[in-house]
């Protein structure tokens, strides 16, 4: 009987950021990685955590679902490679944060919102307070479409955006 | 019905049971008294008819005729005695007789000490005055908001009284010199008035919303004291309401209910008084709109519906939270995760308050004009005070103020009608509240508790438990599990399987025998340090309205990301969490329903695996999921079964077949213990239940006609 933490160390190898190298496999849409030299092909950058633990990175085997390794911070990779990564990451995992809500008004079927996001103004419909999650501090809205959208910190939005939510959280 | 049962000194009843048949046969009365010491009917003028030891009871049994049943005893000498007849109506309080009679003859040592928590139904204090106690730290937040509620009545008599001075005196006088005075008292007056009543307002609100925070937090953690088997006295949906609707009840009193009664009836008095004082007939005539207030009154408060909404809605997050972790409360405390949870319900409470707050600002904004619309309706005073002030029987310095009063006189009116129903609602809240607060947990940690590091030997010696008195549903249990060891318990619905496992986490107190774990009782091992140590799996496992990430690391809170992940994998629930869109932060949804059956057991297995128990308990783990899930799961068990004490309790017996040592129970009794093989081969209930499970049915080919 091997304790969780034995187990965690070996199932989920935590790397120094300073130690992995990245490459992009255009064709394949996927990375190479090198860990203290040794190579690994067709890996998949993904988010375990992407909204509580956004910057927390697990890398992949596409091929045998392999976890290679862990980054616990990609914000600490080197410059190069973390704007690699994010490039690839950004696509994958398009979560808009709110910075601003102009209205939310009710059609009787659903409320429709208009709000500006940090990748630009976007108007999406939800039915009700079941679309609205929290998970800590954060407010995450799934629209009708499933599209997911985030707020950071509600206490930090605009007093006329907090009007605004109020209708839906 | 008066009856000479002629008991010994050291005799006592235990129950006494009324049936509707009578000794002759017809419908009638007779009664069977059970005390400590004998079973006694009696016929309906009270005589004894039949007496009978409970040594020389060997077995008891209803038999049911046509259209009447019979509790018949087999006496130890192997005679039958018919003892009482009753109709099919009393079928199942005859039941119960029956139970006590055969754990009386065999377990009389244990005479009601099982009773588990009682609710107690008279105190030594009143219930308001009890829960008084919560306002106690917001006490002068509360004298100022009632004592500047009184000083605004006091102040808000003076203008009618200037305003008389100033028709009468001043302008019909001629007194110019005296114009500016009595316009700024009036002024400075009615503005020191509104202050206080704002004043008041926003402390009330304040004490209000604080008295409710600390009534639902502390109910809440006195809950949490408890075991599951609170559950047994309270349904989960009373808790929840005494926690939010009973708390709300009592506070309303504790701060508004309180202050309105006293300033209502001291406002009432005192405007009574002067305007009776001004003109007894014109006082009468200002009872006739009262009607009209109180329609007005129910107008306005339709219009904060969307602030009360919000709020409300503050309020339903709170239920829901508890709607959720209430009936979770095995797994809360199996996990430890009191402290945790009292975290949650505060952050969702401090919502409350600032919604609270909000809507207090609007209602501030609101009265004044609600205000104008009371004043409105003394226009029929002005018509006939107008009328007497024309034929010159009062001066219009009189009418003026009488006006002005006959506005204050409205409103404490309308509030006292309006107390009589939550006043006594409060009241019955409070005692369900104090009710609640008064219970002390029957199984709590004792001074010479002790934290042990368990390495997994369980020994259970001469075991007797029962949820009620009498009804033992465990009898003499023995048996021993070593460190390591992989058993199974098996046997009917209601043989008595979960209920040991119950036992082992301390939910309940076993009647006798003990429960050792490494050789200690685990009456002497603190509950937290024991339960802390065993996992358990159970058939429907309940998960939290929280991502999966936090429903995993419910079992080890200061887990690592790692810990997590590793925990799933074990659980083999990585790769279809990796599949979500929102991965490990998906949310479950309440009591797990966003994810499937599968998906639910598999994450309550990674909660297990990451608390890293030493004694692990699977019931019916892998029951409700089809057979490739299952498959999985049981990977995943095996998994984790691995090295540490393991109690799998199943009815599929493939399940259990290869562990180290299968035990038997049939009604609360070890019937057989051994291997699989071994229980086969011995050809009893085991293999009879392996065989009803496993043998081959006859095909059945269709018959050409």
């Amino acid at each position: 009987m091997s304790s969780i933490k034995d187990y965690a160390r070996i199932a989920f190898r935590i790397v120094d950021p300073d130690r992995i190298e990245i490459e992009y496999d255009k064709e394949k849409d996927l990375l190479t990685i090198y860990i203290d030299g040794e190579r690994y092909d067709d890996v998949e950058p993904i988010k375990p955590f992407p909204l509580s633990n956004p910057y927390y990175v697990l890398f992949r085997s596409s091929i045998t679902h392999e976890d290679i390794c862990v980054v616990r911070d990609m914000r600490k990779l080197k410059e190069d490679q973390r704007r690699l990564l994010e490039r690839i990451l950004d696509r994958r995992y398009f979560v808009p944060s709110i910075i601003r809500v102009y209205d939310i008004t009710y059609t009787g079927e659903y409320y429709i919102c208009r709000v500006n996001t940090d990748k630009g103004d976007r108007t999406f419909k939800i039915i009700g307070r079941r679309n609205v999650y929290r998970i800590d501090n954060k407010i995450v809205i799934v629209d009708i479409d499933e599209n997911i959208y985030l707020i950071e910190d509600y206490e930090k939005m605009d007093r006329k955006s907090k009007e605004e939510l109020m209708k839906i959280i | 019905m008066e009856v000479n049962l002629d008991l010994s000194d050291d005799e006592s009843i235990i129950a006494r049971f009324e049936s509707d048949i009578g000794v002759d046969g017809r419908y009638g009365v007779s009664q069977l008294i059970i005390t400590n010491k004998r079973c006694i009917v009696c016929d309906d003028r009270g005589r004894i008819v039949n007496s009978i030891d409970l040594s020389s009871i060997s077995s008891v049994n209803i038999v049911d005729y046509v259209g009447n049943s019979e509790l018949k005893l087999i006496l130890k000498d192997g005679r039958a005695m018919h003892l009482i007849r009753f109709t099919k109506s009393l079928r199942r309080e005859f039941n119960e007789a029956a139970n006590l009679i055969e754990n009386a003859s065999s377990t009389r040592a244990i005479i009601s000490n099982q009773r588990g928590e009682q609710e107690r139904t008279s105190f030594k204090m009143t219930p308001l005055l009890f829960v008084l106690r919560f306002a106690l730290p917001y006490k002068l937040a509360l004298i100022l908001g009632i004592a500047s509620g009184i000083a605004s009545i006091f102040l808000g008599l003076l203008p009618p009284y200037y305003l008389r001075i100033l028709i009468d005196d001043v302008i019909l006088g001629q007194r110019r010199e005296q114009l500016i005075v009595i316009i700024v008292i009036i002024v400075v007056t009615q503005a020191l008035s509104s202050m206080l009543g704002a004043v008041r307002s926003y402390t009330l609100s304040y004490v209000s919303l604080k008295v409710m925070y600390s009534i639902r937090v502390n109910l809440f953690k006195h809950i949490m004291r408890f075991q599951p088997n609170i559950l047994d006295t309270y349904e989960s949906g009373r808790l929840i309401s005494r926690i939010t609707d009973d708390a709300s009840r009592v506070n309303w009193f504790l701060s508004w209910g309180l202050e309105q009664l006293l300033r209502s009836i001291i406002s009432l008095a005192s405007v009574a008084t002067m305007i009776f004082a001004l003109d007894p007939r014109l006082a009468m005539i200002a009872s006739a709109p009262l009607p009209l207030l109180i329609l007005g009154v129910s107008m306005f408060s339709r219009k904060a519906r969307w602030v009360y909404h919000y709020e409300w809605r503050r309020s339903t997050d709170v239920s829901a939270l508890l709607v959720d972790v209430i009936p979770g409360f095995t797994v809360v405390k199996a996990y430890c995760m009191e402290g945790y949870e009292e975290d949650r319900l505060k952050t969702k409470l401090n919502e409350v308050v600032k919604a609270g707050l909000k809507s207090t600002i609007l209602n501030l904004k609101f009265f004044p004009m609600l205000g104008f619309a009371i004043s409105s309706a003394t226009a029929i005073i002005w018509w006939v005070g107008g009328l007497e002030v024309l034929g010159g029987r009062i001066t219009l310095g009189v009418l003026s103020a009488f006006i002005s009063y006959v506005s204050q006189f409205y409103g404490p009116i309308q509030t006292l009608i309006s107390m009589v129903e939550p006043m006594k609602r409060a009241s019955t809240a409070a005692e369900r509240i104090q009710s609640l607060m008064s219970m002390e947990p029957s199984i709590k940690d004792s001074p010479k508790s002790i934290d042990l590091d368990i390495r997994g030997w369980i020994k259970f010696e001469n075991v007797w438990f029962g949820y009620t008195p009498y009804t033992n549903v465990l009898k003499n249990i023995n048996f021993e599990i070593k460190p390591g060891e992989k058993v199974g318990i098996v046997g009917p619905t209601g043989s008595g399987k979960t209920t040991i496992t119950k036992l082992l986490l301390r939910f309940y107190d076993v009647s006798r025998g003990r429960i050792l774990l490494d050789g200690v009782d685990i009456r002497d091992i603190r509950i937290e340090s024991l339960r802390r140590q065993i996992g358990i799996v159970s058939q429907d496992p309940r998960l939290f309205n929280d991502s999966i990430f936090n429903n995993i690391r419910y079992g080890k809170p200061d887990a690592t990301p790692e810990e997590v992940m590793a925990a799933a994998k074990i659980a083999l629930a990585h790769d279809f969490i990796l599949e979500k869109p929102l991965r490990y932060d998906t949310p479950c949804g309440e009591g797990g329903g966003m994810l499937s059956g599968g998906e639910r057991q598999r994450i309550a297995i990674a909660r297990t695996v990451i608390s890293d128990p030493k004694i692990l308990i699977l019931d019916e783990a892998t029951s409700s999921v089809d057979t490739i899930t299952e498959d999985g799961i049981k990977k995943a068990l095996d998994n984790i079964a691995r090295g540490r004490t393991t109690i799998i309790i199943a009815h599929r017996l493939s399940t259990v077949k290869d562990v180290d040592k299968l035990i038997v129970l049939d009604k609360g009794e070890i019937v057989e213990i051994g291997t699989h093989e071994e229980l086969l081969a011995k050809n009893g209930l085991y293999a009879k239940l392996w065989n009803t499970q496993f043998q081959e049915k006859p095909i059945e080919t269709p018959v050409n006609p």
